[in-house]
């Protein structure tokens, strides 16, 4: 999984009926350097089931295990919002905290 | 399997149904010089692997395969290193 | 599949369970015409005797795995070593 954080969302009204009724954002991969939370180099749309709010630190799981989530059964998805991150260490330090 | 260090873990109350006791840390994979590669990644852990711990994990849908029902897990520890001989 | 080469071994008592029998061995997937490497060494299931040094035939896909490690599908494991590439002819 990887830490990415929400930043837009992206609304489509013609889509396969999988995805009828989800919420799709955009999403900035994050990675830990140097002991701080940094932008990662990818940036993708994902499902969200969890209510992800602009600006929030998410884990998201990318491909085919994206769709074990069980309300991603009938959407053919490939990345999935997983928890809302509240807290991160690395190396014994707080690098990030929901404020 | 790649080679690994847990470095860190998270702490996320709001979480999909299934995952609510679900261990998730942070580590950064390694070569076997023990030098960092890649970027760093979330991962569950089948192993109770500790802080500082060198592990081998999996990713992809095989990361998967240990939970029973199915979770939404793309990367899992799924050993802890004893030892290695490696010869470059 | 790709080819690799075998550059060592890992020890772990603490594994899922379906890893039980088979040995853990640090492959780097090297360019099957140099011989170069190429990407970062890994680890791969092995039952069929692969030492350091030889050339082996990895499979990426956990049902091949399963199959070879004779585990059910909760066994996580995505690398397995498939074949021992015979030496070049002299």
């Amino acid at each position: 999984m990887i830490i990415a954080k929400i930043v837009g969302t992206v609304v489509a009204t013609v889509k396969d009926a999988g995805f009828e009724g989800k919420k799709l954002v955009l999403a900035q991969a994050h990675v830990i350097k140097d002991g701080q939370l940094v932008p990662g180099q990818t940036m993708l749309v994902a499902n969200d089931d969890l209510g992800a709010g602009q600006g929030e630190f998410v884990v998201l799981t990318q491909g085919s295990s994206a769709r074990m989530a069980p309300s991603m059964k009938n959407t053919s998805t490939d990345a999935v919002v997983i928890a809302l991150i509240d807290r991160i260490d690395a190396s014994g330090q707080l690098v990030f905290k929901r404020s | 399997m790649y080679l690994g260090k847990v470095i860190g873990r998270i702490e996320a109350r709001v979480r999909l149904p299934g995952l609510e006791t679900q261990r998730i840390v942070l580590l950064q994979p390694l070569d076997f010089n023990q030098q960092p590669i890649r970027w760093t990644l979330l991962a569950a852990d089948v192993t109770g692997a500790a802080d500082g711990s060198l592990v081998l994990f999996e990713e992809g849908r095989e990361a998967a395969n240990p939970f029973d029902p199915p979770l939404p897990i793309d990367a899992c520890i799924v050993a802890i290193v004893d030892d290695y001989q490696y010869q470059a | 599949m790709f080819i690799a080469m075998v550059k060592g071994t890992v020890t772990a008592t603490r594994k899922h369970p379906s890893m039980a029998g088979a040995r853990l061995l640090i492959v780097q997937p090297i360019d099957p015409i140099s011989s170069q490497p190429s990407g970062f060494p890994q680890v791969a299931a092995d039952v069929l005797g692969a030492a350091a040094g030889m050339r082996v035939l990895v499979v990426s896909d956990g049902r091949g795995v399963q199959d070879m490690l004779k585990a059910d599908n909760r066994c996580p494991v995505r690398l397995g070593i498939m074949a021992l590439i015979d030496p070049p002819a002299v």
